[in-house]
């Protein structure tokens, strides 16, 4: 079992150092960052002193193995354009993400949900109908959209929340409909598949005929035993999220790691782009080493063909 | 989950939502001037460490040697500096500093000390500023006379170098004393200046917000607070204004309409801003490795055909609605008299004749080149004005291939001259002050690269021998003769700043409109 964990783990470790290999060399392929840090004026000169400074100068097998040295230190690099530790701003910026994060699932499980329960329970009716229309226009409206027309009518119009930025309940309320309006649409036509499954089963049958109360039967016996594959869906989710939203950050003027991230490789700020993508690559190997160790304790043939 | 528990979850946010906040956003406070503006290149705060837009929201917070009036771009007012005297040949230029002029946080009295030391911040081995190149290559001495006296001694000649050290440009007097104390990074967190405003927050990608001192010797603010918020998306800060979350917004010219609609004032900075033009690349020296002769536009026939095929007045209306202007010498301020020759005029759409021109230049079936189009921050219509110059062009029979690229990716080979026959625009800022700016286009130790002329470097070579401003200017409209009879680049528009204003709040406040806001330190209350 510690050799396989171990194994999993050097892995792991493999995998990042190679992700980290391709960033730094695509970061680089994409132009040279003194491009953009330096004025238009800038002369060849300065360009020597800049690189220097930055040591943009040296050879590229170099540069990555010093990278690679202080990234095992913790230093992921200072940032071109904020003149900070890479690290020290995803960190800064991770509150706001996680915090979208969290509210756009909750509105997409509050409004998804009940929809989804209702839909599969009134199964071609007209209430169906609108459960699939609603459906359908929140997985073909782009979010970009959404969020603009969201703004128009509940900031400009209505005047009820407030257009961008942060700092209090109300400022979630938009990005986070805008956010989780997508996954709405997705949560929704999982939930009312696997309902119609549900109450169709031989259960569900039995407990009708035992007298339980419709209410009872549908939001109680057969929505937990439908349960299984939207939670699946939303746990992917929560895992794409945590990264940030580019569109609906820039849009909301919302300051996570979606908005840092696209900043970073508008401006080719190398460091702050290889500390994102580096961090990305780490929580989907960490999940996965989870996953991987969690199988291990619930199937056992996987312990023993280790 | 059962029905219960998820209504009781919906009910709990709605009352979290309603003790927290209420149902309406806060109406912005009396005593605070919010501003909404595109991030800028370099989120930074200290003069060196960015270049000319990242110093946007730190104009408040630090102060220069001269300063600009708004109204007249006059650039020659006192400001730090209270007096100075340039010496006869205009390399030795002495500063008497203003006595008893506090930095904020109690970092002591600004002397000319702390003027060295931001000259050698700005020309440091970190630095990245706009003008630090420039300063670099012409800064030979800077000397502390004594504790309200200093000297800056150039190079070469430059009797205009009051305009580098304004409130327009780069030469923020910083703290010594704090930087050496703190070090740049933490001093970098919260920068003492000696502005009417002190930083008090800084939520990196969100905004800064500023406190007005309660006494200042230049201007004690209106507004309380002022916070600068950086936001991308044009739609979000017209919201913005709408909702009475920002006072003051950069204003996309296509949005216009929709506050004016609304109620609010659409304002246009007082002096344009921002010139866009063509360069038509490879007019370069014939000993450059690069110089091909067989480029179509070499011919002077053929420049001029060009410039006449374009139809400038329907790009101004259709493109700019209306809030550009047509030029004719680009980088020269249209409103400087001495500068100008009124014999200039836009160059005037005549299809025809730009046919005849052609056929005579041995192109009567026109000729295809290569057009690099990218966008550029601050000018959204910068890739539509390549298309549209690909279309007025197509007419004469020019086809341009339109190659979308990045300004970034240009800049080196047009700086190397690596760029012959292939055209591209540029946009750059207009200053008053014009000869530093031209010498970057118009020569060939220019970093733009837009023309290179015998003529020209003989030019260059007499300004840089005078320090006579009547001679100078003499020589600038020289240039522009040169420039505009030989028809060597396509003039297109100079463009105003536009911004769009709660009126009913914001009372008087004038800008240059150059890199956008300027003077809110004097914005006033209605």
């Amino acid at each position: 079992m510690q050799r396989y964990l171990l194994r999993r783990i050097l892995q792991g470790f493999g995998t990042l150092l190679v992700i980290s290999l391709i960033v730094f060399l695509l970061a680089r392929l994409s132009g040279d960052p003194l491009n953009i840090m330096l004025s238009e004026e800038a002369s060849k000169e300065d360009y020597a002193i800049a690189a220097k400074h930055w040591g943009l100068d040296r050879p590229l097998t170099e540069q990555y193995l010093t990278f690679l040295g202080n990234a095992f230190r913790g230093d992921l690099g200072t940032s071109i354009r904020l003149r900070r530790p890479a690290l020290e701003l995803v960190w800064e910026r991770l509150p706001a993400t996680l915090q979208l994060a969290g509210a756009s699932i909750f509105v997409s499980l509050v409004i998804a949900i009940p929809i989804g329960v209702l839909s599969a329970v009134k199964r071609d009716t007209p209430l169906d109908y609108i459960g699939k229309v609603i459906a359908l226009i929140g997985q073909s409206m782009p979010s970009f959209w959404l969020g603009i027309v969201l703004i128009w009518i509940f900031a400009v119009t209505l005047g009820w929340l407030p257009a961008s930025g942060t700092g209090s309940f109300q400022h979630f309320i938009l990005p986070a409909v805008a956010l989780g309006w997508y996954q709405v649409a997705a949560v929704m036509r999982l939930v009312r598949s696997a309902m119609l499954d549900v109450l169709d089963s031989e259960y569900v049958k039995l407990a009708r005929i035992k007298g339980v109360a419709e209410r009872s039967v549908v939001w109680k016996h057969c929505l937990r035993n439908a349960a299984i594959p939207p939670l699946t869906y939303i746990g992917f989710i929560v895992a794409v999220l945590l990264t940030g939203s580019i569109v609906i950050e820039t849009v909301f003027a919302w300051p996570g790691i979606g908005l840092l991230a696209i900043d970073a490789v508008r401006y080719r700020d190398f460091p702050v782009v290889q500390t994102v993508v580096l961090l990305y690559a780490a929580k989907y190997v960490i999940i996965n080493l989870l996953v991987d160790v969690a199988y291990v304790y619930v199937d056992p043939r996987i312990r023993f063909q280790r | 989950m059962s029905c219960k528990r998820i209504s009781s979850a919906i009910l709990s946010v709605l009352a979290l939502w309603a003790v927290t906040d209420g149902v309406r956003p806060a109406p912005a406070d009396a005593q605070r001037l919010v501003v909404a503006g595109a991030p800028p290149t370099h989120e930074a705060t200290l003069p060196h460490q960015g270049s000319i837009s990242q110093k946007l929201p730190t104009r408040v917070v630090f102060e220069y040697l001269t300063d600009v009036d708004a109204v007249t771009w006059d650039f020659e007012r006192p400001m730090l500096a209270e007096r100075w005297q340039m010496s006869p040949d205009a390399k030795t230029w002495t500063f008497h500093l203003r006595k008893g002029v506090p930095f904020h946080d109690n970092y002591g009295e600004m002397t000319a000390d702390d003027v060295k030391f931001s000259f050698e911040l700005l020309m440091g081995k970190d630095a990245i500023a706009s003008t630090t190149s420039a300063w670099r290559k012409n800064v030979d001495k800077l000397e502390v006379v004594d504790r309200h006296t200093f000297r800056l001694v150039l190079k070469n000649p430059d009797p205009d170098v009051l305009f580098e050290l304004s409130s327009a440009r780069e030469v923020q007097i910083v703290s010594k004393k704090q930087i050496e104390t703190m070090g740049v990074d933490k001093a970098s967190q919260k920068p003492a200046g000696t502005g009417p405003y002190r930083l008090a927050e800084w939520r990196r990608g969100e905004l800064m917000r500023f406190q007005a001192l309660d006494k200042h010797w230049r201007v004690v603010p209106q507004f309380k607070e002022l916070v600068y918020r950086f936001v991308a998306e044009d739609a979000t800060r017209v919201a913005m204004l709408r909702t009475g979350e920002a006072d003051i917004i950069e204003l996309p010219r296509a949005l216009k309409k929709d506050i004016e609609g609304a109620g609010f004032e659409a304002r246009r900075a007082l002096w344009p801003g921002v010139v866009v033009f063509g360069i038509m690349g490879g007019q370069y020296l014939k000993d450059r490795p690069t110089y091909n002769p067989k480029v179509p536009w070499l011919d002077r026939r053929v420049r001029e055909a060009m410039n006449l095929a374009v139809n400038r007045k329907a790009m101004i209306e259709h493109l700019f609605l209306g809030e550009a202007q047509a030029t004719t010498v680009p980088v020269v301020p249209s409103w400087v008299k001495e500068l100008n020759n009124p014999a200039w005029k836009p160059y005037p759409y005549d299809v025809e004749r730009a046919k005849k021109l052609l056929a005579e230049a041995g192109h009567a079936n026109g000729f295809t080149a290569e057009w690099r189009a990218y966008p550029m921050p601050g000018i959204p219509e910068m890739v539509s004005v390549s298309e549209t110059l690909q279309i007025d062009l197509a007419k004469i029979g020019v086809k341009l291939d339109l190659k979308l690229t990045e300004f970034q990716t240009n800049r080196p080979q047009a700086r190397d001259r690596k760029l012959p026959g292939i055209g591209f625009l540029h946009r750059t800022g207009i200053p008053p002050d014009p000869a530093s700016h031209m010498t970057l286009f118009y020569t060939a130790g220019g970093i733009q690269g837009a023309i290179e002329l015998p003529e020209l470097e003989d030019l260059f070579v007499r300004l840089n021998k005078t320090a006579d401003p009547k001679e100078r200017a003499k020589i600038l409209r020289s240039v522009g003769d040169v420039v505009y009879n030989g028809y060597h680049v396509i003039p297109l528009v100079d463009i105003y700043a536009l911004f769009g204003v709660n009126g009913k709040k914001v009372g008087t406040w004038k800008t240059t409109g150059y890199y956008s806001f300027t003077h809110l330190e004097y914005a006033q209350k209605r």
